[in-house]
């Protein structure tokens, strides 16, 4: 069945926009959403505040290793507000920061590199200081990830490049008004970026190519005001896959809003996976047990199973009961007070009320569309699909099933999916992140003026999206 | 943020409680007095001189991703305390002042999702510990364990 793409419906594009509001419209900036149609992804904050004065010794800004020979011993240096730019060079560093509302910054991306040799944990790890930005550099190498923020109320990443690290390219955990933008993530065997444990987590990643990791993107129990927008997902076991499960708080998965990006070819069999990952093989994009996920104006192509899959997660061995409708509603910090109950056995976190409209998928091998559960009535989890560019779906006909902006009808069992069957299969295995074949690494875009620009701690994000400008990206050639 | 710091306040307050408790059975009564005047919270208290042996009590504390579960626990002395990796990364249970664990704990390599490890306390004493990856003995993924007299 070939489907037109239609508008998005006003009240849709409505819900977007609110969804996009900034948290803090006097303080922050406004970037135009990015509607290219290339795989490659262009600036899209502009700064227009006064150059610093950057020169060495100069109030607020530490040079390294001019001013101090380690990126370490500069932060341990720094009073919140700081800038510390770093020069060229390989820095074999693990950088813990503490100091809030510091800006990091390389002084080139390409050729600021943070080198773990396969013994260092992070590149950079922000614990517990909000505001910290870091900019324009390069990790490599780290056993477990390039950039980590945990536990942070306001946070930016841009212009990072993460290269082969242990769990994560860029990782944000339990943190929340973040940006992250024009990342390059590869070689990560969970996710080139994963933001986790935050509900509502008001944050936007966009800007973004991740490719050669287990999954491009990984959100456990991460959503509310969470924007992944113009980016491309690309050779990676699995896109793009939100995610729900009891191996961290803030359970379940809700309401991240996924618009614009080009995700492709996900069934790479070289790659480093952990188990998830290679549960998820083949599919573009994946809510496991997402709930009221809004996916639209992607472009989906070549996966050996879904192109977009609303499927369950079944957790064997959790530390948590399933949460009941009533706590979807709490936030995360509410939620983590909440007692651990033991459940009996495995969990089976099913997808409820995502939102499927305006994508263009095409040679999604095993379904454009996939709807399924493994025990539940899947005609009653509230999935939707209307607008979508496609040939078949299972069920067959789920735009007829299962309208957003009107009554379904039709029989949910015509083209039932086996999602169960896929836990019987044996992919490719993982392999040795270390050693796994990656693209080579080329030079990525650089931040603009980074000898010149003035500190920007991460106090005003995310910046403001504008939905409804962005449409479908074209085809790369 | 204010998980962390009523966790700090707990902290201190289990520090506090087991100073308090330790101080009849330590005759070193200057190191006592200076303990009690620290207005820094996150300090493991040196388990007393006196050993308890094992009492046949176990409890669980859970590694997920990246939280210890309960992250503050009060077992009496004797008790075996079993950590469980049940999140998908990695992680490791180590007291901030000894780094190698060679007095207990668990590093990452022997602590994969999955992986259990446990120890038996048989000192009074307050004991903090950290996944050195995640966390650090102020934020993150850090726990503490109050170890009380029989």
């Amino acid at each position: 069945m070939k489907r037109s793409i239609v508008a998005a419906a006003t009240a849709v594009a409505l819900l977007l926009a609110a969804c996009g509001e900034e948290r803090d419209e006097a303080s922050s900036t406004t970037a135009a959403a990015d509607t290219t149609t290339a795989e490659s992804v262009p600036t899209s904050v502009t700064d227009t505040m006064p150059a610093p004065d950057t020169t060495e010794g100069a109030d607020g800004v530490i040079n390294v290793p001019d001013d101090q020979p380690t990126i370490q011993a500069a932060v341990d240096a720094a009073e919140p507000g700081d800038l510390i730019l770093v020069a060229p060079g390989t820095y074999n560093e693990a950088v813990n920061v503490e100091t809030e509302n510091l800006t990091i910054r390389g002084l080139d991306r390409n050729e600021v590199v943070l080198d773990g040799n396969f013994e260092l944990e992070n590149g950079i790890r922000v614990l517990g200081a909000g505001g910290v930005a870091v900019e324009n550099m390069t990790a490599i190498n780290y056993k477990r990830n390039g950039f980590f923020w945990t536990g942070v109320d306001g946070f930016r990443g841009s212009y990072l490049t993460a290269y082969r690290t242990g769990d994560y390219g860029v990782y944000a955990f339990d943190s929340m008004n973040g940006q992250l933008e024009h990342i390059y993530a590869a070689g990560s065997p969970d996710a080139g970026v994963y933001i986790g444990e935050c509900y509502p987590c008001n944050t936007v990643l966009t800007d973004t190519v991740s490719e050669h990791n287990g999954l491009g993107y990984s959100g456990t129990n991460a959503g509310g005001n969470l924007l992944i927008i113009n980016s491309v997902f690309r050779n990676n076991r699995a896109g793009i896959v939100p995610n729900s499960g009891s191996y961290e708080l803030c359970y379940p998965q809700r309401e991240t809003t996924i618009v614009g990006n080009i995700v492709h070819s996900n069934n790479q069999p070289d790659t480093p996976a952990i188990d998830v990952a290679l549960l998820a093989m083949g599919n573009g994009i994946l809510s496991a047990g997402g709930i009221r996920n809004d996916i639209e104006r992607n472009l989906v192509f070549d996966h050996d199973k879904s192109g977009i899959g609303l499927v369950p997660f079944l957790e064997e061995n959790p530390n948590d009961d399933l949460p009941t409708k009533e706590e979807w509603e709490l936030t995360c910090e509410e939620s983590k007070a909440l007692p651990l109950v033991t459940p009996g056995g495995a969990l089976l976190w099913d997808s409820f009320d995502n939102r499927v409209i305006g994508n263009v998928l095409e040679d999604n091998r095993a379904g454009d569309i996939i709807v399924a559960s493994a025990g539940s009535d899947v005609s009653t989890l509230g999935n939707c699909a209307s607008g979508n560019t496609l040939t078949f779906t299972q069920p067959n006909n789920l735009e007829t099933l299962a309208p957003c902006d009107g009554t379904g009808s039709g029989d949910w069992k015509d083209g039932e999916y086996n999602v169960a069957a896929w836990l019987g299969e044996t992919p490719p295995p993982s392999v040795d992140w270390q050693t796994a074949t990656l693209p080579e690494l080329q030079p990525q875009e650089n931040m603009p003026d980074a000898a010149t620009a003035p500190a920007k701690p991460a106090t005003d994000v995310p910046y403001s999206v504008d939905l409804d400008a962005i449409t479908v990206p074209s085809k790369p050639a | 943020m204010r998980r962390n710091a009523w966790k700090a306040l707990l902290l201190a307050s289990a520090v506090g409680t087991s100073v308090l408790s330790a101080c009849a059975a330590d005759p070193d009564d200057s190191q006592q007095a200076q303990q009690n005047t620290t207005t820094t919270p996150l300090v493991t208290v040196p388990p007393s001189d006196i050993e308890y042996p094992p009492n046949g009590q176990s409890t669980e504390v859970l590694a997920i991703d990246n939280n210890f579960k309960p992250d503050a626990l009060t077992v009496e002395a004797g008790t075996e305390v079993v950590f469980v990796n049940n999140g998908r990364n990695d992680h490791n249970v180590v007291p901030p002042d000894d780094p190698t664990v060679a007095t207990w704990g668990v590093l990452d390599e022997n602590f994969k999702p999955g992986d259990t490890y446990s120890h038996t306390f048989t000192k009074p004493g307050t004991y903090v510990y950290v996944c050195t990856i995640h966390g650090s003995a102020t934020f993150g993924m850090f726990g503490t364990i109050v170890v009380t007299e029989p």
